[in-house]
């Protein structure tokens, strides 16, 4: 097996139950070594795609191969995957030890080095000390290393991460992300990790796959999703994303011009796939926007508004500045360096931008 | 509520302590009673290669014909009950309330109709016999279905399966099924996963289905009055000859408290020996 070939290789997998249709069209390929995540809100489908990578639900249609061997009729307990679960499904009735070891009962090695590896495991996610312990003597945190220490001891091809920090509180979360990327790249495993948090996507994932409505929407890297989304529902899904609705002109060169009516008419560069004369859209992030009190020499292209609302955030100021031909108001976001970024409510203000600031996409 | 509980109880004891002298109760307190069950003699009775050396030897050989019987029955029972509920919490998704009402509707009727119903099942011309002659497998009726052990342990395992379908059941469903989908994960086959998770997290269920079914089923003395024949006696059927028919009431107390401590030992023992396998498997 050449070790360049993907992991993981997703083809045409559609998956039913009964006459609802949850996973459309799915197409894409996880590296070796990679740490993709399939983000979405509930309901999107992501739960029951990384179920069909773990072989615990089966496709309707489509191929799955993991490590260019196909995946159908081959069961959970077959694979080399293993898989960390939302509840984490410590068994109750075994100890920390007994719980990590649990597949290794399954696999063809000595009792000794089965012991060792459970020990290596314990000390890799820090639960030194507790080996003895209960499950139900465990805290979430815990469960959740427990849980983390289970699927790595078998040394599976994929880690499937099903939502496993969301059950913890805000500030174990951040820590456990930091671990988690960190063991990642310790253990070198391929991580598939399941969330509905995009902070927690972007922060630990190589790769992301935006999915919505059982389809896979734009498949990135962080910088890429944040900067360049592919559409309209993958702008507004990631991070706050400032639209204005416009018909395109493609000028070619990766360049188009969208033509806003009363707003003007704005040139930025375009994600691909925008058609010419189709609707569509200029993308601004809240903090690529600068804000002028009104009468200055406002830039070509800027906005002239009022403040309608500010939020003080300490090292930020988010404003919602309404144009009077934009139905949304803009949502703006400076950084408070020396006042000059002060704003009463109410006050007329300019919108301007770097022209690279905003980039034209499509519905 | 434990007056009520410990009235009756209290009332036995005493009356155990006192003696039948002819038709009179003689209310002096002596362990007479207790001491006639237990006198030691010199020659044996052999009971199915058994030697008991008492010198009044029913009471013990009912004791431990009972003890077996129930045993039979309960684990004939586990056996028809623990597929049963296992059905009931992983294979019904939909209408689950009715399926447990299908299956408690035979013991809607009286306990008593239901042994009689084994009665013209198992008889010299019940169902069995009947059926078997008129598709010409038989030419006699077969005698060995009735007035039998065997009869006893059939009819009480038929009585209790819906009491122990219940707790089974509960303690299956009470089963996170990510934990049966994390054992497959984890490399199990679906026997392996039965044997490691199913199994050990329903034994609670298990266990108390089998008390339900053994504590009451060693005293019971109409099963076997009504399907057991002379064979088929257990110690219930002592206890209630003793107060009706000997007239030896004190006796009888004496024999039921017995009984009493005797269920309560043994079951004392056995989830002794359950918790300690479970202490063991842990240490492992």
């Amino acid at each position: 097996m050449s070790s360049d070939r993907p992991i993981i290789e997703l083809s045409d997998i559609e998956k039913r139950f009964g006459s609802l249709t949850v996973l459309h069209d799915i197409n894409f390929d996880i590296g070796r070594g990679e740490f993709f995540s399939l983000l979405g809100a509930s309901g999107c489908g992501k739960t029951t795609l990384l179920r069909i990578l773990a072989g615990i639900e089966q496709p309707s249609e489509g191929k799955l191969l993991i490590d260019g061997q196909p995946m159908a009729g081959v069961p959970a307990n077959r694979r080399p995957t293993n898989m960390v679960f939302q509840s984490y499904a410590i068994f109750p009735h075994l100890n920390v030890e007994e719980n990590i070891g649990y597949g290794l009962r399954n696999c063809p090695i000595p009792k000794e080095e089965a012991r060792a590896r459970v020990a290596e495991a314990i000390a890799l996610v820090k639960l030194d000390g507790l080996a003895t312990r209960n499950a139900h003597q465990l805290s979430g945190g815990q469960r959740q290393r427990v849980a983390l220490a289970r699927a790595l001891v078998c040394r599976p091809k994929v880690l499937l991460l099903d939502e496993p920090l969301s059950a913890l509180d805000k500030k174990l979360r951040e820590e456990m992300q930091l671990e988690l990327r960190a063991l990642q790249r310790t253990v070198g495993i391929t991580f598939v990790f399941v969330t509905h948090d995009q902070e927690e996507a972007l922060t630990l994932s190589d790769r992301i796959a935006i999915m919505a409505g059982g389809r896979v929407l734009q498949i990135d890297s962080p910088r890429g999703l944040y900067e360049r989304p592919a559409n309209r529902r993958v702008a507004e899904f990631v991070g706050t994303m400032n639209l204005l609705p416009g018909k395109v002109k493609n000028l070619g060169g990766g360049r188009a011009r969208l033509d806003a009516g009363a707003l003007g008419a704005f040139e930025a560069p375009a994600v691909s796939g925008v058609a010419d004369g189709s609707a569509g859209f200029l993308a601004l992030r809240p903090e690529k926007l600068v804000l002028a009190a009104a009468g200055g020499k406002a830039k070509p292209g800027a906005l002239t508004g009022r403040v309608a609302e500010a939020a003080y955030l300490g090292d930020r100021i988010h404003y919602q500045v309404s144009v009077d031909a934009l139905g949304t108001p803009l949502a703006v976001s400076v950084n408070n360096v020396d006042g000059s970024t002060d704003f009463a409510l109410g006050a007329p203000v300019t919108v301007g931008w770097a022209e690279a600031g905003g980039v034209i996409l499509g519905d | 509520m434990i007056l009520m509980l410990a009235l009756p109880v209290a009332a036995l004891v005493l009356l155990s302590f006192w003696t039948q002298n002819g038709f009179e109760l003689d209310r002096t307190l002596t362990v007479e009673n207790y001491a006639q069950l237990v006198r030691l003699s010199d020659e044996p009775t052999i009971w199915f290669g058994i030697p008991f050396y008492f010198a009044y030897p029913v009471p013990a050989i009912l004791m431990l014909k009972s003890l077996v019987m129930s045993l039979t029955a309960t684990i004939a029972v586990i056996a028809l009950a623990y597929p049963m509920a296992y059905f009931l919490a992983f294979r019904i998704t939909r209408n689950k309330a009715m399926w447990i009402i299908l299956i408690t509707i035979p013991f809607w009727t009286s306990y008593l109709l239901r042994v009689f119903a084994w009665k013209v099942v198992l008889g010299f011309n019940g169902a069995i016999n009947s059926g078997l002659k008129a598709i010409g497998i038989i030419d006699q009726p077969l005698e060995f279905l009735l007035y039998n052990p065997g009869a006893v342990v059939v009819t009480l395992a038929h009585s209790w399966v819906a009491f122990a379908i219940l707790p089974i059941y509960v303690s299956l469903e009470k089963i996170d099924r990510s934990l049966l989908e994390a054992a497959s994960d984890l490399g199990d086959s679906k026997l392996r996963r039965f044997l490691r998770v199913t199994l050990p997290l329903s034994a609670p269920g298990t266990v108390a289905a089998a008390l339900l079914v053994f504590i009451p089923t060693v005293g019971d003395y109409v099963t076997p009055t009504l399907v057991g024949g002379p064979g088929g006696t257990m110690i219930g059927n002592l206890v209630q000859e003793l107060f009706l028919k000997q007239n030896n009431a004190p006796l009888g107390a004496a024999v039921a408290i017995m009984m009493m401590l005797i269920i309560a030992v043994v079951v004392a023992i056995f989830l002794w020996a359950i918790g300690y396998r479970r202490i063991r498997a842990r240490r492992m």
